[in-house]
């Protein structure tokens, strides 16, 4: 371990759980779009993508749990990094908001 | 069996990607490239993919959260997730080719590195207990006992990060093929902790790559992507188990290896 920091960790058990459950997600997308057909079809491929969608909001709680624990042990020049990093990917999400729309869209409109 | 080749496909860049950092996307592009004909561009989106799922693993496995280096890891992020944003506006000035081209360039020069290199151990006595800001403490299982390091040419370590996020974004490799051997090689960082390390940045940095990818319609095949990162996370856990049986020269020979298949592949054989 190069720091103290994992006992401070507030989100550690969090983003075990979210990893463990984007993998069932994904496993249940990829049965389901290999072996089931018809009208549960559009139910699968939505599961899959919302499984990829999983997986990349776990970087970023990743952060924001750095983030808090940085602020807890009053480390500022580690925090301002970790606050830089959020800063810099709420940028690109909002640059690709109508993307990012689009996906939502379409995840809700699949499975509903 | 598409979906099943890409999943056994996935396991091997899990386990590759863990084993060295690479985030194991320079095993899974030419793979889904060349033997499962994937458009390229298509393959890089699904690399992608699969580099933040190497990297969920890494930060979240406690083998991985006792290896790498948090604080390095969000100092280079900053630069990394920078130079990321930047190659998102120069993909659209860059031709497929070309970007093969830097690809390959990039991962003979690390190559050549890390071979220059490969006695190099960057450990340092476990009872040395200034090790400065950025430097830690990491169990050795070459020596079975507590190891200290000390990161040395910081400015180095962010130049490289930055260039990293730049070609994260152009080729879909994560960037984790110049950062593990930079940090290793230039910096100071014991190879086990530099490809954790390098794992988690990648994590961040694929990020503005993948939302790009889907904004530009290349993740068109989720289906593929899901197995891909099945199998990244399967295969995760067996490059970790891998790392902690073989020395650390035989990971940089096994690095030198691949990044040299891979750079006379894409500049030689395309």
């Amino acid at each position: 371990m190069t720091t103290d920091k994992e006992a401070f960790s507030v989100l550690g058990r969090t983003l075990r759980l979210v990893l463990m459950a984007t993998s069932a997600t994904l496993a249940m997308g990829v049965a389901l779009s290999l072996f089931v057909a018809g009208p549960a079809a559009p139910v699968a491929n939505a599961m899959v993508w919302l499984g990829l969608g999983m997986l990349v909001t776990i970087p970023i709680l990743n952060v924001i749990d750095v983030l808090i624990i940085e602020c807890r042990l009053k480390e500022w020049p580690f925090a301002g990094a970790a606050g830089a990093v959020l800063v810099m990917l709420a940028y690109t999400l909002f640059e690709k908001r109508e993307a990012i729309q689009t996906l939502v869209t379409a995840l809700l409109t699949r499975s509903a | 069996m598409i979906v099943l080749l890409t999943f056994l496909a996935g396991i091997c860049a899990g386990g590759l990607g863990a084993l060295l950092g690479l985030g194991g996307g320079i095993f899974l592009v030419p793979f889904l490239n060349i033997v499962l004909d994937v458009p390229v561009a298509q393959a890089m989106a699904i690399s992608l993919i699969t580099v933040i799922a190497t990297s969920n693993f890494v930060s979240q496995a406690t083998v991985g959260r006792r290896l790498s280096n948090v604080r390095l890891a969000m100092v280079l992020q900053v630069v990394a997730a920078t130079g990321a944003i930047a190659g998102t506006y120069i993909l659209k000035y860059i031709s497929g080719r070309t970007r093969e081209q830097i690809f390959g360039g990039v991962a003979l020069l690390v190559a050549v590195v890390m071979l220059s290199r490969l006695n190099q151990r960057n450990v340092l006595p476990g009872h040395i207990r200034d090790v400065g800001m950025l430097g830690g403490w990491v169990p050795d299982p070459d020596t079975g006992e507590l190891a200290a390091y000390r990161l040395k040419r910081l400015p180095v370590a962010i130049g490289v990060a930055g260039g990293a996020g730049i070609i994260s974004t152009l080729t879909g490799t994560g960037g984790g093929v110049l950062v593990a051997p930079a940090l290793n090689s230039w910096c100071g960082v014991p190879m086990r902790v530099a490809a954790a390390t390098s794992a988690v940045i990648l994590g961040v940095t694929a990020i503005p790559g993948v939302i790009d990818n889907f904004a530009n319609g290349h993740l068109t095949q989720p289906l593929l992507a899901a197995s891909a990162v099945l199998g990244v996370i399967a295969g995760s856990r067996a490059g970790f188990w891998i790392s902690s049986q073989v020395t650390v020269r035989s990971l940089k020979i096994l690095m030198a290896a691949v990044l040299s298949i891979v750079a006379i592949e894409y500049l030689l054989f395309r």
